[in-house]
């Protein structure tokens, strides 16, 4: 049994890294300039759009966070993460047509842009960079994790292989990751699908498993299960804020063909994803019958023994490669979004560059493909220490982005003086976060009530001298 | 069928290559495996085949359960369908009873992939990182390539375009960037030269037609001057304006002609010391009722104050008298025009900077043709006389312009004193 789940997940493995090799070939194209590295020339249809913007979505912490949450704590998974996912998703068609009148390149530019103050694209790029690098360490140490128990091979030597990976898929920019996001999508759908009808033959239907864990295991199926209500609630509100402000959605928006395109991409895919959740409800449920994982177990190991205890060879490969796929298609946008960041908003990419060098565009391309091996090592580096849960680096690097675009997107209190505010915030976060106890969600709410009044407060103050 | 480009092919060949390699690797280190396992595992039974008799029936069994994973066992009595090409041996046990053994080639492959999973991630991050470097190649050979085609592309739409040379770049690539800047310099000089004889021809021609058409208005002129002064002494004071009007007309005709004429021929070239300060100060002095109307002010920087020039005093004066006139209309209202003297090597260097709005993109490549000029009231005279003058001296005549002012560098011989030992070979 156990060779035969060897061969499947190595041959599973094997086919993955051809198809995607396959698929991201077209790095370092000469035609390229920024606006098609950084948007794909905003040429995205809808259905490229939709499996990008799913794709990225479904982070390696939404697979294997969510379902191990829900495999071990019940319901208030939902209240905890999926509830403010989805949440966050009825924000983002508000920011359409917002994000796409001012034809700009990246959130920072956007955020400069509108509030007519460059250094909000500094500060907000620097947050930026930051964040994602964080949060790519999340994906890098789920990745090496999933293929380190794939291959039965060391943790250090399967990071090394999501690194080349990542690295091989963003050096083409958006136009690679859009590839690579299609198969991505397709192999998450196929393995949650799968593991999901395999659970429920084996534990009954949805309405068996509920009634069996209501006869076993009744706290499971209350919504705040062996979690502090107010602890869930600021849970869900930082999932939402950091969906409804997170770039790497935004940029989906503004990289579509139209702003019709973003509005259907933005109404379909709550069925995709949707689906994708039931699927892991469904598997995550029905597995807590089967399997009972021990205990101080970490996310992406709980997963592992979750998907091989539960399911049968062939559909524990598919819901584990369905994991990598997630993680490969996380890293990589948010990959491109960090050195996007780092040379176009931060200006490294033309840097020392004279404004009459017949070949800039090439050579600030070129310097966005170092800052992409640069953030991507940095990231592997940092996956090898011990630094904490997958969920909790998550929660703070999506607390830094919300504090950065969540007021001036959707509850903007003027046209100016928000430097200052803004930078007020990120300072008492990271204080909150680093020197008291205070975990990042909340200390997201003070810094965003700060942010907020001290916003309102300085363009009171700026009226009368205008005036 | 649209050619493939050359990245493509890189990438196809170094990626089925590395395909290739990774193919014979993984399964000669398979096959070297199995093949080394089989032997092994025949050698092994053959020993045991030996030693069976020797050993009962039931440890005979624990003994092949443990230490020969990849062997089946049937009782003697047990019907056995084995395949032509398998693998089976008897053992006679202690007892005498015959237990047959079967190999399971597949159980062993299973092990071998196990135990060699190593190799084939190994295998898989070699095919990544051939991809990566194949990429990395391929651009590398593009780059310049594309880079040259784009020169190319810039210098068929007359903007001359030398590529940067890239350190890291190939030999070859390197020879093929050195020689189309070479090329490129060479155009570019060619050019001027066709330039500079396509003017002389036309300047040539154009001085002996304007030189007939001047003298022949310069006499009625003259004729006209002589009798508006006789008019003007018997004339009323309604009639006084329009003679006036006539007098100014006739001294634009006159500056006109006079201008044409120093075009054509531009006098007697006696060459002799020109102190530049002088010349500088003079000039200050013709145009100080202009320059004070315009609030403009004109700055001298003469190093060393006594640099002189080889040169006819008239025509320099007429030169600089252009350059600065030209830089007067340019300039904005309170601005400033700098005229500076120097010496670089053997030659004085002349130049005059003005703060205008520098010219016109559509006349700077006939700048110094004759009646070319960015002011609709402008003869275009006046530059084309300059550079004349400077051809006049054998010096050379050139300008940067930006939106924020324009600069002429006339290079003129610069005088040197002969020292007494010179003056006597002279002599």
């Amino acid at each position: 049994m156990r060779l035969t789940l060897l061969l499947y997940q190595l041959s599973a493995f094997l086919l993955y890294a051809l198809f995607l090799i396959f698929l991201a070939a077209r790095a370092f194209p000469w035609t390229e300039d920024r606006y098609s590295f950084y948007l794909d020339r905003r040429k995205i249809g809808l259905w490229p759009s939709l499996a990008t913007f799913c794709a990225t979505w479904m982070s390696a912490a939404s697979i294997t966070g969510f379902t191990f949450w829900l495999s071990s704590g019940g319901y208030a998974a939902f209240t905890g993460s999926v509830y403010g996912w989805l949440l966050g998703l009825l924000f983002l068609p508000f920011a359409v047509r917002k994000l796409r009148t001012l034809r700009v390149l990246s959130l920072p530019e956007w955020l400069s842009k509108t509030y007519g103050d460059e250094r909000l694209r500094k500060v907000a790029a620097l947050a930026l960079v930051m964040a994602y690098t964080l949060y790519i360490v999340i994906q890098f140490r789920a990745f090496g994790t999933i293929v380190a128990h794939l291959l039965s091979i060391r943790i250090t030597l399967a990071s090394v292989v999501v690194y080349l990976f990542v690295l091989y898929t963003t050096f083409g920019g958006l136009p690679s990751v859009v590839r690579s996001d299609g198969l991505n999508l397709a192999i998450i759908l196929g393995g949650v699908s799968i593991g999901a009808f395999w659970v429920l033959g084996s534990a009954g239907s949805p309405l068996e498993i509920h009634r069996e864990l209501l006869r076993s295991s009744p706290e499971l199926l209350s919504p705040f299960s062996g979690e502090p209500p107010l602890y869930l609630f600021a849970m869900l509100f930082t999932w939402a804020f950091g969906v409804a402000s997170n770039p790497q959605y935004a940029i989906r928006i503004i990289s579509a063909k139209s702003s019709r395109t973003a509005w259907k991409m933005l109404a379909l895919a709550p069925f995709v994803v949707g689906w994708i959740y039931l699927c892991l409800t469904l598997f995550g449920l029905g597995s807590t019958l089967l399997f009972s994982a021990p205990p101080g177990v970490d996310t992406e190991t709980g997963y592992v023994l979750l998907c091989t205890s539960v399911l049968p060879p062939l559909p524990a490969m598919l819901m584990l490669v369905a994991a990598l796929a997630a993680a490969i298609s996380t890293a990589n946008s948010q990959l491109l979004l960090a050195a996007c960041a780092l040379c176009y908003d931060l200006g490294l990419g033309e840097w020392n560059i004279p404004q009459d060098e017949p070949f800039r565009e090439d050579r600030f391309l070129f310097r966005n493909r170092l800052m992409v091996a640069l953030i991507a090592t940095v990231a592997l580096a940092l996956s090898l220490l011990p630094l904490p849960g997958i969920l909790a680096l998550g929660r703070y690097s999506w607390a830094v982005v919300t504090l950065c675009f969540l007021l001036p997107l959707y509850f903007p209190c003027g046209r100016g003086a928000l430097y200052f505010p803004l930078l007020g915030a990120l300072g008492l976060h990271t204080v909150l976060v680093f020197f008291t106890p205070l975990s990042p969600e909340y200390a997201l709410f003070p810094a965003l009530i700060l942010e907020w009044f001290s916003w309102k407060l300085l363009l009171r103050r700026e009226i009368p001298h205008a005036a | 069928m649209r050619p493939r480009s050359i990245s493509f092919r890189i990438k196809m060949a170094v990626a089925s290559l590395a395909l290739l390699l990774i193919l014979l690797l993984t399964s000669t280190v398979f096959y070297g495996e199995y093949r080394w396992i089989l032997e092994d595992e025949v050698q092994r039974m053959k020993a045991l085949q030996e030693i069976a008799p020797q050993i009962d029936a039931a440890s005979l069994r624990t003994l092949l359960r443990r230490s020969f994973p990849f062997w089946d066992l049937h009782a003697s009595g047990e019907p056995l369908e084995l395949p032509p090409s398998s693998l089976s041996v008897p053992l006679t046990t202690r007892e005498g009873a015959v237990l047959v053994l079967r190999f399971h080639p597949s159980r062993m492959k299973g092990e071998i992939l196990f135990q060699q999973r190593h190799v084939l991630v190994m295998s898989v991050i070699g095919l990544v990182l051939a991809m990566e470097v194949a990429i990395f190649t391929a651009y590398t050979l593009a780059r310049p390539l594309h880079q040259l085609a784009k020169a190319c592309e810039r210098i068929a739409k007359r903007k001359w375009q030398l590529l940067p040379l890239a350190p890291g770049a190939p030999r070859e690539i390197l020879l093929l960037q050195k020689a189309f800047n070479t090329m490129v310099e060479e155009l570019q000089h060619w050019q001027q030269v066709q330039h500079q004889v396509f003017r002389m021809e036309r300047l040539a021609a154009l001085g002996q037609m304007v030189a007939g058409v001047s003298h022949e208005i310069r006499n009625p002129l003259a004729g006209m001057r002589v009798h508006l002064d006789l008019l003007r002494e018997s004339s009323s004071c309604e009639e006084n304006t329009s003679l006036q009007i006539l007098d100014t007309e006739l001294d634009r005709l006159n500056t006109l002609v006079a201008q044409l004429l120093t075009f054509a021929r531009p006098g007697e070239s006696v060459h002799g010391p020109v102190l530049l300060e002088e010349l500088c100060i003079w000039c200050s002095n013709i145009l100080s009722v202009q320059l004070e109307k315009k609030n403009l002010r004109l700055l001298r920087k003469i190093s060393p104050r006594a640099l002189r020039v080889l040169g006819s005093m008239p025509q320099l004066q007429q030169l600089l008298l252009n350059l600065v006139l030209n830089a007067l209309q340019a300039s904005p209202p309170e601005g400033i025009i700098a005229l500076g003297g120097s010496v670089e090597g053997d030659t004085c260097i002349l130049s005059v900077k003005d703060q205008g709005p520098g010219i016109p993109d559509h006349i700077a490549p006939r700048l110094f043709d004759p009646f070319v000029s960015g002011h609709p009231e402008g003869t275009g005279l006046g530059l084309s006389i300059a550079a004349r003058i400077v051809d006049l001296h054998g010096g050379a005549i050139s300008w940067e312009s930006s939106p924020k002012g324009t600069y002429f560098r006339v290079v003129l011989p610069l005088y040197r004193e002969e020292s007494p030992h010179e003056k006597e070979a002279l002599s």
